[in-house]
């Protein structure tokens, strides 16, 4: 009885995970035998060092590339693209579609899939919920950075995915933006129940955002930490930043960091 | 206004060839001074009874006179209708073949002897092999022209799919999207590669047209300068072709303006 609950609270369990990747004839091993859970409703932050295997992971929970182990979506093992589950890139411009107004922008993964008014009232929901009800006719090249990562939010809140996978969505914003859309963020899944998986090398965002953090480093890499956070439902970029529970989480993140560097570089 | 047709002229040309569109209005007819020009001195100081090179008011009475004939603008007109069905069959068939070959993983790149063979063909030495086929009639002209004008298209088409950002096909496959969808998708993020690829492809048909009315005698322009080279008529050779000139003129701004209305929509070109 206690299991069937179980099940239900989770929506991934990856076991023994691992990625091969292949790039001119020359195969290797990005990811090497991680094994975590991602829960209901959850936020997890992975953090590591830049091309670690990020991206990797995320694609894999995707389900767009091959890998070895285990992994289970909604009890399924999956093979293919995951249904309800949607990616946030990085890369804002190539994920848009310049030749689409922002609204065409936010339709793009439920066009054609649900009745017409249905969708529209998606489309409106999504659009609002990210402040850019004045821009639904613009063209993104028409926009800031920070207002094409919020489209790209848009466009997979209005799928209403089970699971948001985030690939350092703000990493080429300036910090302003960044914050304000971190908050934004923080609001957006309290209104939309999903899971988060929430990639960055931003050590300060991963705490301000997660409910649990992660650390993936080495070469090949591996899961080296795990720690819960508890910084409450309502966070603030100054008061909750300057908590104790923030730094401590914070500097054990970081010497956590430091230490899997350490070690990967003596094992090189 | 010269273009390369080589495919990998196509990415080096794409940043800068939307921007040259800015002043379009105006420039290229005052670029056409020069030759306005060379025509007056050419008027005042020709020797009016010369029989190789006539002054250029005799061209306009050889014009005016095939303009009686009534043979002038029917001419245009199957030159003119010849063209737009082959640049539109063209359009269609290298778009769809080079979607096809940018999308399989490997990029069709086995193929790319047969293509280069096929692309090199001179055009005039297949109008022979397509005559003993087609015999000599329109259908034939469409086809000669159709094949040597899809490759720039097919190209171009190719390599802006093969080059379509590794994110944007991640997005598409995670949602989902599949069938028509997709490929409206991919039509549209290649759409500035599959416009150059006419753009250089234009020109082409037109000069291939020509040469299949010059070839076959097929009624049209090509057809009108055969004959007024084997009456010896100088002025009217001239005269037909400086309209070669002006209907390549058109064609290039018609299709600069279909391709600046439809990109404007795509926004500034980046990268
Ligand atoms: N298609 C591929 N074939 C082979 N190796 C690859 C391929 N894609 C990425 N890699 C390698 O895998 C490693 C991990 O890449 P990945 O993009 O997952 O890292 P990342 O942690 O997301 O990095 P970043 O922080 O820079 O985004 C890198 O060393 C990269 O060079
Ligand atoms: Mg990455």
């Amino acid at each position: 009885m206690s299991e069937v609950r179980n099940q239900d609270e989770v929506i991934y369990q990856v076991h023994d995970l691992s990625v091969n990747l292949r790039r001119r004839g020359q195969e290797r091993v990005i990811l090497k035998s991680l094994s975590f859970d991602v829960r209901k409703e959850e936020c997890l932050s992975i953090v590591g060092p830049s091309g670690t295997g990020k991206t990797t992971l995320l694609r894999a929970l995707a389900g767009l590339i091959p890998y070895a182990g285990s992994v289970r979506y909604l009890g399924e093992t999956l093979d293919g693209p995951a249904s309800d589950v949607v990616l946030v890139f990085q890369d804002y411009v190539n994920a848009l579609l310049r030749w689409r107004t922002v609204q065409k922008n936010v339709a793009l993964g439920i066009e054609g899939r649900i009745p017409r008014d249905q969708c529209q009232e998606r489309i409106d929901e999504a659009i609002e919920t990210v402040g850019l009800q004045n821009y639904r006719d613009s063209y993104p090249w028409e926009l800031s950075g920070g207002m094409q990562q919020r489209v790209q939010i848009a466009r997979a809140l209005a799928m209403k995915p089970k699971v948001l996978l985030f690939d350092e969505p703000f990493g080429s914003l300036d910090a302003m933006t960044r914050e304000g859309l971190q908050d934004e963020l923080l609001r957006v899944r309290s209104v939309f129940q999903a899971t988060c998986v929430f990639i960055t090398h931003d050590i300060d965002e991963a705490v301000y955002l997660g409910d649990r953090l992660m650390l993936l480093s080495g070469s090949p890499a591996s899961l080296s930490f795990e720690v819960d956070i508890h910084l409450g439902e309502t966070r603030n970029q100054i008061s909750t930043k300057e908590s104790g529970e923030f730094l401590s989480l914070r500097h054990q993140v970081h010497e956590q960091m430091r230490k899997a560097h350490g070690a990967s570089q003596s094992t090189n | 206004m010269t273009q390369q047709t080589s495919n990998t002229q196509a990415g080096s040309t794409r940043n800068s060839y939307r921007k040259s569109h800015g002043g379009k209005g105006v420039a290229p007819l005052f670029g056409l001074l020069p030759l306005a020009v060379l025509l007056l001195i050419w008027q005042i100081f020709g020797n009016p009874h010369s029989v190789f090179f006539p002054q250029p008011n005799r061209w306009l009475t050889a014009i005016n006179s095939l303009q009686q004939q009534g043979t002038l603008w029917t001419s245009i007109l199957a030159t003119a209708s010849t063209f737009v069905q082959s640049i539109i069959v063209a359009t269609l068939i290298g778009t769809t073949l080079g979607l096809a070959l940018g999308s399989i993983n490997w990029g069709g790149k086995a193929l790319d002897p047969l293509l280069d063979f096929l692309r090199n063909l001179p055009a005039a030495a297949l109008v022979p092999a397509a005559a003993i086929v087609l015999g000599t009639n329109t259908k034939m002209a469409l086809v000669i022209v159709v094949f040597s004008s899809v490759w720039p298209i097919l190209l171009s088409t190719r390599s802006a799919i093969m080059n379509l950002s590794p994110v944007l096909s991640s997005s598409i496959t995670n949602l989902r999207l599949s069938g028509p969808r997709r490929t409206s998708v991919m039509i549209g993020s290649a759409l500035p590669g599959i416009l150059l690829g006419v753009r250089v492809a234009a020109p082409l048909a037109l000069i291939v047209t020509l040469l299949a009315e010059f070839i076959t005698n097929l009624s049209g322009v090509g057809a009108l300068i055969l004959s007024a080279q084997q009456n010896f008529n100088s002025a009217e050779v001239y005269a037909l072709l400086l309209l070669a000139g002006v209907l390549a003129l058109v064609v290039n701004s018609i299709v600069s303006a279909i391709e600046a209305s439809v990109l404007r929509r795509h926004g500034p070109v980046t990268t």
